[in-house]
């Protein structure tokens, strides 16, 4: 059974990222690679929608970005997560299991 | 910080590294996903083709990344001011004060530049005004001043002038119209026919003069100014056309002005030079000496101030040479252009400049007190700052939000302040008005907007740098202070010491200009005049002068009034005079006179006073004491022995040691030895003429007959 890949409301791509980073800093391509990984594949990451992502959140102060040199030793721009964005995090998880849990508890009942 | 900065202010200016940094991010990407594709199995080329593939358009994809940025801008922009306006209605007691506070001050700055705009920076209102002078003429060696010229003078500027395109007088008289419901007493400016196309004023209703019109024999016409279009006829159209009678003949309106500055005067009407009685008696345009009138020009293309000014200083010198019965060398002629744009706003430059600079410390002050208000709400709030900069928002964001804060404060401040200044324009413009003719020009325009829209966001900015730069350690600091539930640190209280020192030295520098100006004032208002002004009536008597030829047939017409006024109940005394004291116009004569039996001097050596015919009741009508001798009496009328009374201060002068009374002088004429001999019969007290130190001196004046007269009554103490 091959899984349906589900495409990414907006802003949940953000939160996802934002968990991605929070073991330690990460290039976009790691990024992309780790939700589907973590998501067993169910997850896509539009590659075209994540860097626009990606700037959003930094400009937003959420993650800031170093250039660093990659596992082969090319260079690559890694990001990282900053304080607020650790703070929106915890925000946004609460906020989405919250939600997640409302709509299972509607889907149950019926 | 300072990298991010950099970069931020690199991609606000569409820098390249930013743009350099994404491409090499997206193809890192790229040769990533390839490199796993390989990894899969695919061949190369497949892999590169099925990563750019799954990426979708890289373009795009950088457009995108791109207009994040803007939107975030608008994004937080939107949620500072939400945030501010919501942190301002909390605290509504400080909005208002810094929104008033501002108000005034940006409101006082906006209504002094609409002034200091539509007076000194506009242009001149007349076609190609930059060209426009009016000509000046002083004979310093006669005692004239800034004087008139006679026509046959205006007709050598015409001829004999070289620089000049066009050339065109002016002088203005009273005379009465009849033909609307009651006679009505018109100040009448009397010009050549090309008077308006020299400055360049069209009509907004038929048509102005034609060439010719003021010659001789051409028909009697008027064009009326604007406002007394609009005062007597209502701004009705059909008024062109009418015909009224003025000096005994028919007088058309043939047009009527757009609003002007009433300059040289606020005149009610315009009639070419030939329609003026006076100015067309041929006795008059046959006297070279006879000056009544101002000459305006208008420059050639080729020429500037610099050649106008040569051309009619030779121009004079011809004249002197040509005619030296009316030009002694000793006189000094000379003849010189004044740019009309200097002479219309000449009064006004100084006062207006000092006005602005005024308001501009009035909004410092004003400033200042708002920022020291920002300053005591900031430690206030140093708490709920240290928990926004704990909860993730960084230095620069909580700066932002103080400096769109006091952006809205002051913007807010700038709305009331137009307010205010829309509020105060027409006393602004009746203030004006006492310094130049172009006041009516003055209002609230897209310049006036868009400086007070500048003023607001400078003092918006400025007001959110100060605690942002404050204090002398980091914001950083600071906030950790809060955090730490620290009082307020040293540095803030440094930056409100040196705010309260300027506000003190501000307050101090307006205190003392207000107090000088007040002292002006008092002393203005404490002057004694030498005369009682209380129960005076005053009123001005212009006869018309085609059917008082004759100084006999005016002394009639005098006598009879005076015999008439005097038998009214109610009326203690009465007089007519040349002038009113202290009034408009109230400038006496001035002449040179000589004492007989002292020894002979050179003409233009002869000491000078002002002087001024009366009739016998002048002095118990003003309230002048008579101090020696005797005043005027009826029995001094014309035929009898001539006589004189002269001032306290005129006394002293010229008798330091002897009683004035029984000498004799000569006063007046073309030179003293012609000029009847008076004797003098009494001293009365000083009489403060138009000499006040700032009364200004009204420009235009007759020199030629005496026109116009002035009854003074004095009424008892209960009428």
């Amino acid at each position: 059974m091959t899984p349906s890949r589900s495409d990414l409301l907006q802003g949940t791509l953000d939160v996802l990222i934002l968990k991605t980073l929070s073991p330690g800093a990460m290039h976009g391509w790691g990024i992309s690679q780790r939700i589907q990984q973590l998501s067993q594949d169910v997850l896509a990451v539009n590659q075209g929608s994540l860097y626009p992502a990606l700037h959003r959140l930094e400009l937003k102060g959420w993650i800031e970005a170093e250039w660093g040199s990659s596992e082969n030793n090319r260079k690559a721009r890694f990001y990282n997560l900053t304080r607020s964005g650790r703070r929106q995090l915890a925000e946004e998880t609460e906020s989405w299991e919250r939600f997640a849990a409302a709509v299972g508890r509607v889907l149950a009942a019926t | 910080m300072l990298k991010k900065l950099a970069g931020s202010i690199g991609s606000f200016f569409g820098s390249g590294r930013k743009e350099r940094e994404l491409d090499e991010e997206l193809a890192f990407h790229i040769e990533k996903e390839t490199e796993e594709n390989v990894r899969r199995g695919m061949a190369p080329d497949d892999a590169r083709r099925a990563a750019l593939v799954r990426f979708g358009g890289v373009a795009k994809t950088k457009d995108e990344t791109r207009e994040q940025g803007h939107a975030v801008w608008l994004d937080t922009t939107l949620q500072d001011v939400r945030y501010g306006l919501r942190s301002l209605r909390r605290n509504p007691g400080y909005a208002a004060a810094a929104i008033l506070t501002l108000a005034l001050g940006i409101g006082a700055n906006t209504a002094i530049f609409s002034v200091v705009h539509g007076v000194l920076l506009q242009s001149l209102p007349y076609g190609g005004g930059e060209r426009l002078v009016r000509l000046r003429v002083d004979a310093p060696g006669a005692g004239i001043q800034d004087g008139h010229f006679s026509p046959l003078e205006i007709t050598d500027l015409r001829e004999r002038s070289h620089s000049l395109a066009a050339v065109s007088e002016y002088h203005s008289m009273w005379f009465v119209l009849l033909g609307r419901p009651e006679p009505e007493r018109v100040q009448t400016g009397v010009v050549s026919a090309n008077f308006f196309d020299l400055l360049g004023v069209h009509p907004i209703l038929g048509r102005t003069f034609l060439p010719g019109e003021d010659k001789h024999g051409a028909e009697a016409v008027l064009v009326l100014s604007h406002d007394y279009w609009m005062r007597s006829f209502g701004g009705d159209p059909a008024v062109v056309g009418r015909v009224f009678q003025m000096n005994d003949r028919p007088h058309t309106v043939i047009g009527v002005l757009p609003p002007i500055p009433g300059y040289p005067e606020n005149n009610d009407v315009y009639m070419p030079t030939s329609a003026c009685p006076f100015r067309s008696d041929p006795e008059m345009e046959a006297d070279r000496d006879s000056g009544m009138l101002r000459a305006f020009g208008r420059l050639k293309p080729d020429a500037g101030i610099p050649e106008a000014r040569r051309d009619l200083e030779g121009l004079a010198a011809q004249l002197a040479h040509d005619y030296p019965k009316s030009y002694p060398a000793a006189a000094h002629l000379a003849i010189a252009p004044l740019p009309l744009s200097e002479e219309l706003t000449r009064e006004a430059r100084p006062t207006f400049l000092l006005l602005f600079g005024t308001v501009g410390l009035v909004l410092l002050l004003a400033c200042a007190n708002v920022a020291n208000l920002m300053l005591a709400r900031l430690t206030r709030r140093q708490q709920e700052l240290a928990l926004r900069s704990a909860l993730g928002a960084g230095r620069g964001r909580l700066a932002r939000q103080l400096l769109t804060e006091s952006l809205l404060l002051a913007l807010a401040g700038g709305a009331l302040g137009l307010v205010v200044a829309a509020a105060g324009q027409r006393m602004l413009v009746h203030f004006a008005e006492r310094f130049t003719p172009r006041a009516a020009e003055i209002g609230i325009s897209v310049p006036v907007l868009l400086f007070s829209l500048a003023v607001s966001l400078l003092v918006g900015i400025g007001l959110g740098l100060i605690p942002i730069l404050s204090p002398r350690r980091s914001l950083t600091v600071w906030l950790q202070e809060g955090r730490e539930r620290a009082t307020a640190g040293a540095g803030r209280l440094k930056a409100r010491n040196l705010l309260i020192v300027a506000q003190v030295a501000i307050s101090f520098v307006l205190l003392a200009g207000a107090g000088l100006m007040l002292r002006t004032l008092w002393r203005l208002s404490g002057v004694d005049p030498g005369f009682q002004t209380a129960r005076v009536l005053t009123s001005r008597l212009d006869l018309n002068f085609t059917r008082y030829k004759t100084e006999e047939d005016q002394r009639g017409f005098h006598r009879r009034l005076l015999e008439r006024l005097a038998a009214e109940p109610g009326v203690l005394s009465v007089a007519l005079s040349g002038t009113i004291p202290l009034n408009e116009g109230g400038r006496a004569n001035n002449g040179r006179f000589q004492i007989e039996g002292r020894p002979p001097v050179a003409a233009d050596a002869l000491p000078r006073a002002d002087f001024q015919h009366v009739t016998p009741d002048y002095f118990r009508t003003i309230g002048v004491p008579i101090l020696r001798g005797r005043g005027l009496e009826s029995a001094d009328r014309a035929g009898a022995a001539p006589v004189a009374v002269v001032n306290q201060s005129m006394a002293r002068h010229f008798w330091p040691s002897e009683d004035p009374v029984g000498r004799r002088i000569r006063v007046g004429g073309r030179g003293p030895e012609q000029a009847p001999s008076l004797t003098i019969v009494g001293v009365v007290g000083d009489l403060l003429d138009s000499r006040l130190p700032t009364e200004r001196h009204l420009d235009l004046r007759h020199r030629g007959r005496r026109q116009r007269d002035a009854v003074l009554l004095r009424a008892p103490m209960r009428s």
